[in-house]
């Protein structure tokens, strides 16, 4: 009796007023453990421009997009990767002019590096080169890509086939009958423009190189022989016609078949992807045949460049993607696109890389000795002079829905076009809106180039459209002005429908499937100009021709007519 | 109280102390990121040449967990690689302040105490005593080829090794493998070695071709390198090379697997590159690489080196040591099999039950336990050195 009872209320009372700064405590500990990153870091993200080549895209484009997703940090920024796909010597040329100042530069072959140096120092007089310690990526050999039952007709796989022997075949007037097929036609052979893209520079320098009976130390005089000279002019009489970059040709060898070319060259990944598919079903397999002479490695290097737009951060940023993209994991999947990847940990054994794809992984046995950027310009130059001269007509929509920035941008276009043209090119312009009316017609550029030009700033847009009638008159001259000599085309810029056209679809497809059927025919450019161009029409009139249609828009359209001059 | 109560309120309690304690343990883990260590941090820094990067990796991540402890101090490494030029370079114009340098082989000690001492008129590295420069791991020049070619090779020079005279005469063949009686497709004879400029191994490579040109083990000269006989020799060996020279030597071994006999038949890398990369080649290209050992030969000994600079503390120098010694130790001397090294420590044998060691597999590659022969060249003077470089230079176009 007399002791007090302690009331339980109260005990619960302290005890929760002891609970409740703990709890606080804790709460405020855990506010503090997963606040945000410390301070330093910048909302704005540290951006890596990279231009890369085209030929490695499909390994290329989902690794940027992984990179990113990772969100790293340098420097307290998150690092943002901007890449753009652009043939490698269209990247070369925007770099040299200052239009794109990319952090990396990763072109398809390091053949580049040193072309773009020696340009670099011609331009600029810095002493120091721009591109350094090129870096393999990824690698895959130069290949020729032949139909497999035309190959066995020259006796492969038990036979060695080399640059000599094919282009001996291109020059063969027999065509296919040398080899018990005159069925088969001519024996056609592509390779891309080689100012724009890298398989067509090697494949340039691989004729050189065959031209001068040689398989290393080509030089500038090796070129200037007249007998090379003579040799490489007539190789390049048998390209159907050049182009900006390898996909084209992919997509055409896919669409086309044989009818389009006996083989093409191209990079080994791309043989393996179109047999996979990649660009749709082929009528037969391809394969690869590694010329025997030797061929050249596309080693796709990575390279920082040394520019004065790079900064630390950047550069440290663009090692990191690097490493990324040499991680096992990035590397592993260059063998799902047909690849060969530059860590060679990773075995090749049963990868896609193998004879059911049309790739022999023990090939190629020898290599062709990579050319000096000296020689490596005088190519070029030699190209320049010797490759198959054009017969193009430009037919030019200037309709009223034309008006204004539209024309301007077209106008800009055409004379960029013609710049990329020589003198002794055959040029025809052809322009129409509710008539169609000869601007000039097909005959050698040099003597009317200023007088054309001028011709062009002066063009105004007004009235309806009759794209059908002027599609046919175009394959018309073209036919009739046809060179077997040249490449013959005829490259349409149309913005919209056909609104007074007295032909009709149906008659005017008609009469390209005859042109096309013929002997002399003639390809269409098709260029789908704005939203309300008739996309399918034109990519109608393209596919029935041998053409191809791309979509422009004032933004893009200097840089389209760039593209299809690399056509020719 | 009742005694219900009273457990209730000492449940509280604890529950309470338990989230403070534990609040203030993930703080200071936070604020430490290791459990809390009262020791302060003895740091050191090793600058290393690239070619013991993946054995030097392993072997400190080893040693900073073992928590070796100095005077108080808990000892921690950091390491940079560097290749042993620019590495030179860079603590001579006093761009880097490293604890210890482990260059590639003794070839620079030398170099370095040379530039050292026209300045500070004493050597940086000592050569003898508690200090000197003590070989990690070693690693001859060997010749690498592709093991079909290799047949050929030496089917055709009958009773000769595959050596500078040999590959010289066969990258001279004016048909190639054909000339060998090899195969037609196989082109030219393709020599690789790396950038006698920029890389150690392609200076050591041209230093050997030079010696064996002029059939001598020592005293190279300036004027034996004019010598337009030789000169028009060398040209044609380099003459060969298509790959372009690599940086380093790991680039070149990685490019001659990646590239395979296209690009490179026969090149000269150090024998742990080799030993390393075997499994790599093994079922790559139609053939297997073959190793083959020179006449002779320089050790790539890559010695450990603590420099006597007044940059680092008394205790961060006898660090190094202690770190050295671990280096030395049978694990990490038995983990440098792994990568192709032979150990510096006589006590580890070559030879041992690691599956891992190439050594034990790759014998039928070529891969020798004992080198057959070997007669060491003495290091040419730096003069000699400069004048190999400028003529290597001028052969580039």
């Amino acid at each position: 009796m007399g002791q007090r009872r302690t009331s339980p209320g109260l005990i619960l009372g302290i005890a929760l007023i002891l609970l409740l700064p703990c709890c606080a405590a804790g709460v405020l500990a855990w506010v503090f453990l997963h606040r945000p990153a410390p301070s330093g870091t910048s909302s704005t993200a540290l951006e890596v421009e990279v231009t890369y080549s085209p030929e490695k895209e499909a390994w290329f484009a989902p690794l940027v997009q992984e990179f990113n997703q990772q969100k790293l940090k340098v420097g307290g920024q998150r690092v943002e990767v901007v890449a753009e796909a652009l043939d490698s010597g269209e990247a070369l040329e925007a770099i040299l002019d200052g239009s794109r100042t990319p952090t990396v530069w990763s072109p398809a072959s390091t053949l580049w590096v040193p072309l773009l140096n020696q340009r670099w120092e011609e331009r600029t007089g810095a002493a120091e080169p721009l591109a350094i310690y090129p870096q393999p990526l990824v690698v895959s050999p130069l290949v020729i890509a032949m139909w497999e039952d035309y190959a066995r007709a020259m006796g492969y796989p038990g036979r060695n086939i080399g640059w000599q022997e094919i282009i001996s075949a291109t020059l063969d007037p027999q065509g296919w009958g040398a080899y018990g097929h005159p069925e088969w036609g001519a024996f056609t052979l592509g390779h891309t423009n080689p100012y724009f893209s890298n398989s067509g520079l090697l494949s340039v320098a691989a004729e050189g190189y065959a031209g001068a009976g040689k398989v290393r130390d080509l030089t500038p005089a090796d070129l200037g022989r007249p007998a090379t000279r003579v040799y490489l002019q007539e190789i390049e009489q048998s390209i159907i016609h050049y182009g900006e970059s390898s996909e084209y040709f992919a997509q055409q060898m896919a669409a086309r078949g044989p009818a389009y070319a006996s083989a093409v060259v191209l990079e080994e990944h791309t043989v393996v992807q179109l047999n996979g598919g990649y660009y749709g079903k082929l009528p037969q397999r391809l394969v690869a045949i590694y010329p025997k002479e030797g061929t050249f490695w596309s080693d796709h290097p990575y390279v920082i460049l040394r520019g004065d737009w790079v900064t630390a951060e950047q550069n440290a940023a663009a090692l990191a993607f690097r490493d990324f993209l040499l991680s096992r994991p990035a590397q592993e999947k260059a063998l799902a696109a047909g690849i060969r990847p530059a860590d060679t940990s990773i075995a090749l054994t049963d990868s896609l890389i193998g004879p059911a794809r049309g790739a022999d992984p023990f090939q190629p046995q020898t290599v062709l000795e990579i050319p000096s950027a000296e020689t490596t310009a005088a190519l070029l130059e030699t190209w320049q002079d010797v490759r198959k001269r054009v017969n193009v007509l430009l037919v030019v929509d200037i309709s009223g829905s034309m008006e204004g920035e539209k024309l301007a941008a077209v106008q800009d276009g055409l004379k960029l076009f013609l710049s990329n043209l020589g003198d002794d090119d055959q040029v025809g312009i052809l322009v129409f809106n509710d008539q169609t009316v000869p601007l000039t017609e097909l005959s050698p550029l040099g003597p009317k180039r200023q007088w054309v030009e001028e011709e062009i700033d002066g063009l105004q847009a007004g009235y309806k459209t009759v794209l059908h009638d002027v599609t046919i008159e175009a394959v018309d001259e073209a036919t009739a002005a046809y060179d077997p000599q040249r490449i013959n085309a005829v490259v349409l810029m149309t913005d919209g429908l056909d609104t007074a056209s007295q032909q009709g679809e149906r008659d005017m497809l008609r009469r390209l499937e005859r042109a096309a059927a013929s002997e002399e025919s003639v390809r269409i450019f098709t260029i789908a100009y704005g939203k309300d161009a008739d996309k399918d029409l034109l990519d109608q009139i393209a596919k029935t021709t041998g053409g191809r249609m791309v979509e422009g828009t004032p933004e893009n359209i200097r840089r389209i007519y760039v593209i299809l001059s690399s056509y020719f | 109280m009742r005694k219900r109560n009273l457990i209730l309120f000492v449940l509280l309690i604890v529950l309470a102390v338990g989230i403070l304690a534990g609040t203030l343990f993930g703080v200071l883990k936070r604020r430490q990121g290791t459990p809390f260590n009262p020791l302060p941090e003895l740091k050191i820094e090793v600058v290393y040449a690239t070619e013991e990067g993946a054995w030097l990796r392993a072997a400190v991540e080893r040693f900073n967990q073992e928590k070796h402890v100095l005077n108080g101090q808990r000892v921690v490494v950091e390491i940079t690689p560097m290749d042993s030029g620019e590495a030179l370079t860079q603590i001579k114009d006093g761009r880097i302040h490293p604890t210890a340098w482990s260059p590639a082989s003794m070839l620079w000690v030398n170099a370095l105490n040379d530039v050292w001492r026209a300045e500070h008129a004493t050597d940086l590295v000592m050569r003898v005593g508690q200090y000197q420069a003590t070989p990690l791991v070693l690693s001859p020049m060997v010749f690498v080829m592709w093991k079909d070619r290799a047949d050929v090779f030496t089917s055709f020079f009958p009773g000769r090794e595959v050596d500078w005279d040999t590959i010289q005469e066969a990258v001279a063949a004016a048909e190639g493998w054909k000339t060998l009686r090899g195969d037609p497709n196989w082109g030219h004879v393709k020599f690789g070695q790396t950038d006698p400029i920029l890389s150690n191994s392609g200076l050591v490579a041209a230093t050997l071709a030079t010696y064996d040109y002029l059939d001598k083990t020592r005293g190279l000269t300036t004027a034996d390198i004019m010598d337009s006989d030789y000169r028009k020799w060398m040209s044609s060996l380099w003459g060969s090379v298509v790959g372009g020279y690599d940086r380093t030597s790991a680039d070149l071994m990685n490019h001659m697997i990646l590239y395979g006999p296209s690009t490179y038949d026969v090149i000269m890398v150090y024998e742990n590159l080799a030993a390393s990369q075997l499994k790599n080649a093994r079922g790559r290209w139609a053939s297997d690489l073959y190793i083959s050992y020179p006449r002779l030969n320089l050790w790539n000994d890559h010695p450990f080196c603590v420099l006597l600079a007044d940059w680092s503390s008394a205790d961060q120098k006898d660090a190094a040591l202690q770190f050295q010694r671990f280096l030395l130790g049978e694990e990490s001397q038995q983990q440098a099999l792994h990568y192709g090294f032979r150990p510096a420590n006589v006590d580890v044998p070559v030879i041992n039950d690691d599956p891992e060691n190439p050594f034990n597999q790759y014998q039928d590659l070529g891969l020798q336990v004992k080198i057959p022969r070997i007669n060491l060249v003495e290091v040419p003077s730096a003069e000699v050195i400069l004048e190999l470089q400028v003529f290597f230079n001028q052969q580039q176009r």
